[in-house]
């Protein structure tokens, strides 16, 4: 994927990009590139390539992301090197909502609740697209 | 500057026979105020001055009001009193919570940078996030987590000071609202300049704990946070001022008109027991 603005923006806030919006062009993109798959396949597939960006963001070896994924680990390093600005984007969406949480709380948020806060605003995420 | 007033250069007993009865009340209470200010050493009036004056009272039949104003005059001393005391008490309460919060954000620290479990634990878990403290179990299944969570609610000794402090602000407040409504009834201000800075003092009290925008509010935030998440319990706090804080925009320290009516009540019934 490509955009105009970069994943330094997003952590100091200049510019909005939330994963919904993050997994929408991802969506479009799958789309763009496997337009003969039918919908079904094709949500697998984004489910597949976001699982293991999401996985690889939040740094999780190739070994692991193949047990989560059960995809093989040929696919998750050919998915890895294609996405590699994804990967930063992602990382640059939960950073930025890591020091949004800690400006809004005027710096009393110890990291530990942070983390937990982040943690359960991603879980909702997924469950939420099934992801 | 000299603020005796050389009264003998008026003659008070017979300016007070062409004086109206609101002018004359005036006058006996900026005597009363001065000496009060000056624990006794200074006054305007002489006391063969202030029998004059009342003396006039009774010939126009004026006693009665005289007495009346009087009484409010006395409840207003009294009323006073409160204000100052309810004002200490609230300072009081105010620093409490941030003397607390300021702990509860060095906790924070202190467990993130993980100096030592000795540092940690003595800071204690009385100052952690949550009560009954921050330490999650091992959990076996999502569902166990979301059980967890609703065992969970905002520190409670914060919700104890905070709650402290909303009693203190409604008390500080109908102490004020006494002594406008007094005046009010007397149709006079009987507030002196040393009774005009307490109460902006007051006011500068209340309008610090209610527009506080320190660490406390900070946690406010945080909790808010947490509600939303479902990571804490948003029900049956230890306190419930607490709950409602977090989640109403209610303001908690508005005085209702039925508490303005029984402040209302109290002083006339003050006034009736002095007068009868």
């Amino acid at each position: 994927m490509e955009w105009d603005f970069t994943s330094s923006q997003i952590m100091k806030g200049e510019v909005v990009y939330t994963q919904e919006d993050f997994l929408n062009d991802l969506r479009v993109e799958i789309a763009e590139n496997f337009s003969n798959y039918e919908d079904q396949k094709r949500e697998r597939v984004l489910n597949i390539f976001y699982t293991v960006i999401y996985m690889h963001c939040i740094e999780y070896d190739v070994d692991a992301i193949e047990k989560k994924t059960q995809v093989g680990k040929d696919l998750i390093t050919l998915i890895l090197t294609e996405t590699k600005a994804n990967c930063s984007m992602l990382r640059a969406i939960i950073m930025a909502d890591f020091l949004k949480n800690l400006k809004s709380s005027g710096g009393s948020l110890s990291d530990r609740h942070n983390l937990e806060l982040i943690n359960a605003s991603l879980y909702k995420f997924h469950h939420e697209h099934n992801l | 500057m000299n603020t005796t007033f050389d009264m003998k250069s008026l003659n008070i007993k017979k300016m007070a026979k062409d004086m109206t009865l609101r002018d004359k009340a005036k006058l006996l209470f900026a005597d009363r105020n001065l000496r009060g200010d000056t624990e006794g050493k200074e006054r305007l009036l002489t006391s063969e001055e202030e029998d004059a004056i009342v003396k006039d009272c009774q010939e126009k039949h004026q006693i009665d009001e005289l007495n009346r104003l009087n009484s409010l005059y006395n409840l207003s001393i009294f009323a006073m009193i409160d204000v100052q005391t309810n004002t200490l008490r609230l300072k009081h309460a105010l620093t409490r919570i941030h003397f607390f919060s300021m702990s509860m954000y060095l906790k924070g620290r202190v467990d993130d940078a993980s100096l030592s479990e000795r540092a940690s634990k003595s800071l204690g878990a009385m100052y952690d996030l949550f009560s009954p403290s921050d330490e999650e179990p091992e959990f076996v299944s999502q569902k166990d987590k979301v059980a967890f969570y609703t065992t969970r609610e905002p520190n409670t000794f914060l919700q104890k000071f905070y709650a402290t402090a909303v009693e203190c602000c409604i008390d500080l407040k109908k102490a004020l609202y006494t002594v406008e409504h007094i005046i009010k009834l007397a149709n006079m201000d009987f507030l002196h300049t040393r009774g005009n800075l307490q109460v902006a003092e007051s006011k500068a009290a209340i309008s610090d704990f209610e527009e506080d925008d320190g660490i406390f509010k900070g946690f406010l935030e945080i909790y808010r946070q947490f509600i939303k998440m479902g990571l804490m319990r948003s029900e049956n706090f230890e306190q419930p001022t607490f709950l409602a804080l977090l989640t109403t925009s209610q303001n908690l320290t508005f005085l209702s008109d039925a508490e303005k009516s029984e402040v209302e009540k109290q002083v006339q019934r003050q006034c009736d027991r002095d007068l009868f």
